[in-house]
Order: C-alpha cells, then sequence, then structure tokens
C-alpha cells in the first residue's frame, strides 16, 4: 500500500510547495549570518547554506522553479510534439518525409546537449531554459503519436468516418487522438522527470535561474564547494531531486501498467 | 547489403547537413546583436566592426552560408575570440579526454549492467528481480551533478582513494567513469533484462534446456548471444545520452574535454567554439549511431534485407 501510494503523496506535497509556499511565510533569501553552514537540527529544519540563508525555505522556493518549470515544458512540447506528429503521420506523403527528417535531425543532438548550448546562447534565465527545454522536447512526442497515428489511422472506424466525408481535423480530434492518448500521457509522466533533471542540470552549470533565486540544480553546485564541511548543502537538494524524479519514474511505470501501453501484446 | 550500406549513408548525410544548418543559425538566435553579446556594451565600434566582418555577419545569409559549409569542408571552424587559437586545435586537444571518458564509461556500464540484468531476467519476478529493476530505477532518478558529488565526498574526501578533480593517471578517471557509467548501467540493465526474456521463450532455449545443458551455458552462450542483438542498437543509441551526460560529468570533475570546452565557451560568450563543440559532439554521434545500424545489418541479415527494400 506505501509502495503504491508514495510516489503519489510526495508529488502532491511538490506540487503544494510550488503552488502554494506563499502561504508558509517562506524567506528563501533572507540571511541569518551567524548560521552560515550550519548543520540540521539547532532550531533549523534542514540547517543554512555558506551565506546564512535557510535550506529549507530555498528548498520549497528550488520546488516551485522546478515544478513550474516542468508544467511548462511538458505541457508545450505535448501539445506541439503531439500536433506535428498527429498530422504528419495521418496526412503522411510529402510533408511525413519532411517532418520525419526533421525529428531525425534534433534527435542527432545527444541528450541534453542541444539544450545547454540554446540556453547559452539565449542568455541565463528562466525563460530561456523552458524555450531550450521546450525546443529539445516536442521530439519525443511527435514521434511517438506519428508512429501510433500509423497504427490506427487504418481502422474501420476512420474509414468509415472518412468515408461519410468528415473532415480532417475532425477525424483527427475525434477519431484518432483518444486511442493514442495513453501513450502520449505516459510519455508525458516520464517527460517529467526529463525536464526536473534537466532544469537541475542547467541550473547546476549556472544556465537556468540567477541568483539569489532558488533552484536544487544551483543549489547542489553551491554546496559542491562546502562538501566536506558543510554536506548537507548538497544532500538537501539532492535527495528533494532524487525523490521527485523517483516518484515520477514510479508514477510513470504504474500508469503504464494501469493503461496498460506497449505491455498488451506480451501478456499471454 | 550494398543498398542498405547506401540507404543508411544517405540518411545520416541528411541528418549531418541538418545538423550543421542548425548550428549554422546559432548566431542568428542570439537574442539582440551576437556582437555586442560577445564584446559587451563598452566595445569600441571598430572592434565591433572588425569582429562582425572576420565572422562574416555583415554578409547576406546566403553569402555567410556558403563560406560557413566552405570553411567546413576544408575542416576550418574558425577561431576562439578568446585565446585567438585555430578552433580545431582546441578541439583535437580536447577530443582525446572525452573519448577516454566515453570509454571507460561504457566498459562500466557493461560490466554493472550485464550481471544485472541477466540475474533479473532469470530469477523474473523474484526478489533479484525487484532488487535489481529498484536499484536501476534509482539509478535513472540521481542526475550526474548529484552522484558526481556524492563519490567525490565519499571516495575522495572521506576515504582518500581517488582524486577530486583533474585528468592525471588512471586514479583519477574513475570516479567519473563511474558517475556516466552507473547511469548508463541503470537503462541499459532494464533493456537487457527485457530482450533477454524475450529469447528466453525461444524454442532452441527449450530445446538446449532439453539437452541437459547447464543453466550458465544456455544463458549465456545460447540466450545472451541473440539478446546482445538489439542491445548493441541500445547501446549505439545510449552513447549520445552518454555524449551528453559528459558535459556536465565533466564539468563536475573538472575533465578536460569537449564537454568542458563547451561550457566554458559557453560561460565566455565565445559562440564559434561553442557552435564547433556543439557541431563535433553531434557529428561524432551520428557517425557511432551509423557504425551501429551497420553493425547489426552485418551481424543480422533480417535488418539488412528490410532495409534495404
Amino acid at each position: 500500500m506505501i509502495r503504491r501510494w508514495w510516489p503519489v503523496s510526495l508529488l502532491v506535497v511538490w506540487a503544494f510547495l510550488a503552488l502554494f509556499g506563499g502561504v508558509l511565510g517562506l524567506a528563501p533569501n533572507e540571511i541569518h549570518l551567524p548560521s552560515i553552514l550550519a548543520a540540521p537540527g539547532d532550531g533549523a529544519l534542514l540547517g543554512y547554506d555558506d551565506l546564512g540563508r535557510p535550506l529549507w525555505d530555498r528548498l520549497a522556493a528550488g520546488a516551485q522553479t522546478s515544478f513550474f518549470v516542468a508544467i511548462v515544458v511538458v505541457s508545450a512540447s505535448a501539445i506541439v510534439g503531439t500536433f506535428i506528429g498527429t498530422v504528419s503521420g495521418y496526412i503522411g506523403g510529402w510533408l511525413d518525409h519532411v517532418i520525419v527528417r526533421i525529428i531525425d535531425i534534433f534527435l542527432a543532438f545527444p541528450g541534453i546537449l542541444l539544450a545547454i548550448a540554446l540556453a547559452g546562447l539565449l542568455g541565463p534565465g528562466i525563460n530561456n531554459v523552458i524555450i531550450a527545454l521546450s525546443v529539445v522536447g516536442w521530439v519525443g512526442f511527435a514521434r511517438l503519436s506519428r508512429a501510433q497515428v500509423l497504427t490506427v489511422k487504418h481502422r474501420d472506424h476512420v474509414q468509415a468516418a472518412q468515408a461519410m466525408g468528415t473532415r480532417t481535423p475532425v477525424i483527427i480530434w475525434r477519431h484518432i487522438l483518444p486511442l493514442i492518448m495513453a501513450p502520449i500521457i505516459v510519455e508525458a509522466t516520464f517527460a517529467v522527470a526529463g525536464a526536473v533533471i534537466s532544469e537541475a542540470g542547467l541550473s547546476y552549470l549556472g544556465l537556468g535561474v540567477q541568483p539569489p533565486e532558488a533552484s536544487w540544480g544551483s543549489m547542489i553546485r553551491d554546496g559542491a564547494r562546502y562538501l566536506l564541511v558543510a554536506p548537507h548543502m548538497v544532500i538537501v537538494p539532492g535527495v528533494a531531486l532524487m525523490l521527485v524524479v523517483l516518484a515520477v519514474n514510479l508514477l510513470g511505470d504504474q500508469l503504464r501498467d494501469k493503461l496498460d501501453v506497449r505491455t498488451r501484446d506480451r501478456k499471454e | 547489403m550494398f543498398s542498405f550500406l547506401l540507404s543508411r549513408i544517405f540518411s545520416a548525410a541528411i541528418v549531418v547537413l541538418g545538423v550543421s544548418l542548425l548550428v549554422f543559425f546559432f548566431l542568428h538566435m542570439v537574442p539582440g546583436d551576437p556582437i555586442e553579446v560577445m564584446l559587451g556594451e563598452s566595445a569600441q565600434p571598430a572592434d565591433r566592426e572588425a569582429l562582425r566582418h572576420a565572422l562574416g555577419l555583415d554578409q547576406p545569409l546566403l553569402t555567410q552560408m556558403g563560406q560557413y559549409y566552405g570553411n567546413l569542408l576544408r575542416f576550418d571552424l574558425g577561431t576562439s575570440l578568446y585565446s585567438q587559437r585555430p578552433i580545431v586545435d582546441m578541439l583535437l586537444e580536447r577530443m582525446p579526454a572525452t573519448a577516454e571518458l566515453a570509454i571507460a564509461s561504457l566498459v562500466v556500464a557493461m560490466f554493472i549492467a550485464f550481471p544485472l540484468g541477466a540475474l533479473a531476467a532469470v530469477r523474473k519476478d523474484s526478489r533479484w528481480d525487484q532488487g535489481a529493476m529498484g536499484l536501476s530505477l534509482v539509478g535513472v532518478s540521481i542526475p550526474n551533478f548529484l552522484m558526481g558529488p556524492i563519490l567525490i565526498l565519499v571516495f575522495s574526501l572521506w576515504l582518500g582513494w581517488f582524486p577530486v578533480s583533474g585528468r592525471d593517471g588512471f586514479a583519477s578517471i574513475i570516479l567519473p567513469a563511474l558517475t556516466l557509467g552507473t547511469a548508463m548501467a541503470a537503462i541499459l540493465s532494464r533493456m537487457i533484462r527485457a530482450t533477454l526474456l524475450e529469447t528466453l521463450h525461444e524454442d532452441y532455449i527449450r530445446t538446449a534446456r532439453a539437452k541437459g545443458m547447464s543453466e550458465t551455458v544456455v544463458i549465456w552462450r545460447h540466450a545472451m548471444r541473440n539478446a546482445l542483438l538489439p542491445v548493441i542498437t541500445l547501446l549505439g543509441l545510449q552513447l549520445g545520452t552518454l555524449l551528453g551526460g559528459a558535459v556536465i560529468t565533466e564539468v563536475v570533475f573538472s575533465w578536460p574535454g569537449l564537454g568542458q570546452l563547451t561550457i566554458e565557451a559557453i560561460q565566455k560568450r565565445d559562440y564559434p567554439v561553442v557552435q564547433a563543440c556543439v557541431l563535433v559532439i553531434s557529428l561524432a554521434y551520428v557517425v557511432i549511431n551509423t557504425l551501429t545500424d551497420l553493425v547489426y545489418g552485418w551481424l543480422d541479415p533480417r535488418v539488412r534485407l528490410e532495409g534495404g527494400r
């Protein structure tokens, strides 16, 4: 039971901190000079960082950053990517050829490299992080939805709709999208994990949110300089980041089992 | 085989063209005037015009593109704004370090992933399986910039076994290779488990068992060999993630490779170097993927027959 519910519970806490963190009266930028590098305990929940700022407050502020970036990036990537992939797969022809080539080109950039370069060129800041991650993110959704459309577009009900003269946008919206939603939802869940890690990664490199704003990635970078004297500066944001990503991945696994994506034909 | 080779190389060429075109437009994506961003607001107008001319930004777009491809064909990637050195030299200097790290990480990943994946597949649904897959999920969820500092804290600062950073002798590569290798092993072990589970259902496995062969021989000789085919493709694809992840890992460990050069160039706004780094790393990835495809086609006739059709 705990195994089943802790991912969701943890994500609810994450979302709550992100959405209602303001209500808690947090002071992530308030400096307590006597508490510099103070370890957890001693009156402070999670200790203080190298400037004497409370880590708990910064952790909550960082939750806001990662949640906001993840939601915007995944929504934008999923909508744009699914639109492009579905239209390309359904209409086919030269348009499909061109789009498949474009997808191949974007996939040729290894991992997070393109996002790093784009964020670097656009200049640091959270908006540019969102742009960079979305430019990279749509490709996965486009490829997935195109492949899914190809498997359902010749089904009887689609042909019936075509024969009745239904307009193409209506066919895609009413008769195709509902059939390919499940894998896209699963993909979107895993994409949230990817976006959280990428945002933290860009902030770790100094390309994300700028000081004094908090991000788990920049907290880890700042803490890495004080590893020996104040390991909690890395451990606190690190554990938070890991738990959120782990929870999202577990949720993705659960959703995949529940929505029966891909495993359907393997079960005998 | 020949038509398969040709079609693979043709699509790789198109991808290379697209990648280089995208990289060409990098300078045009910089908001505002890229010259001002690179030199700062206080730069003299004469210096600005000199740089604008040197980068060809005062030319029409098509001329710029022509120059860019002309230079690429002559392996001329321009000069660094910061050090005034030819960028090709800088890249050649850094490449061995990145290649070394990639290979070492690959070795680490395979040493962890194969036993872990095999164990999980053979003892499917047992505690071993759950433990191995749980471990791999945790591995996927720990980013390189967290794994790195944790390894440094434990093995360098507390135990003093390995250097904290830099590239100096064999001991210095172990922690960065572990950081990248474990991340890759986490994904790889899941894939190995899945493909091995599929092959274990095949008839020839039952035959091998019926002949009274030992389970070790059945798994490593008969099942693993056939499960290896899809794993090879996945390894090729994973190398891309590895090269991307290497950028951050190199920064964590001050490893003097291409990734660190990329980040240094971004911080110094040395955009021609950023362009060159992204281009070279991506091209390496395209070449690796194409080679993987070709090897796969060579190993498995079914692939090349379908691909060449």
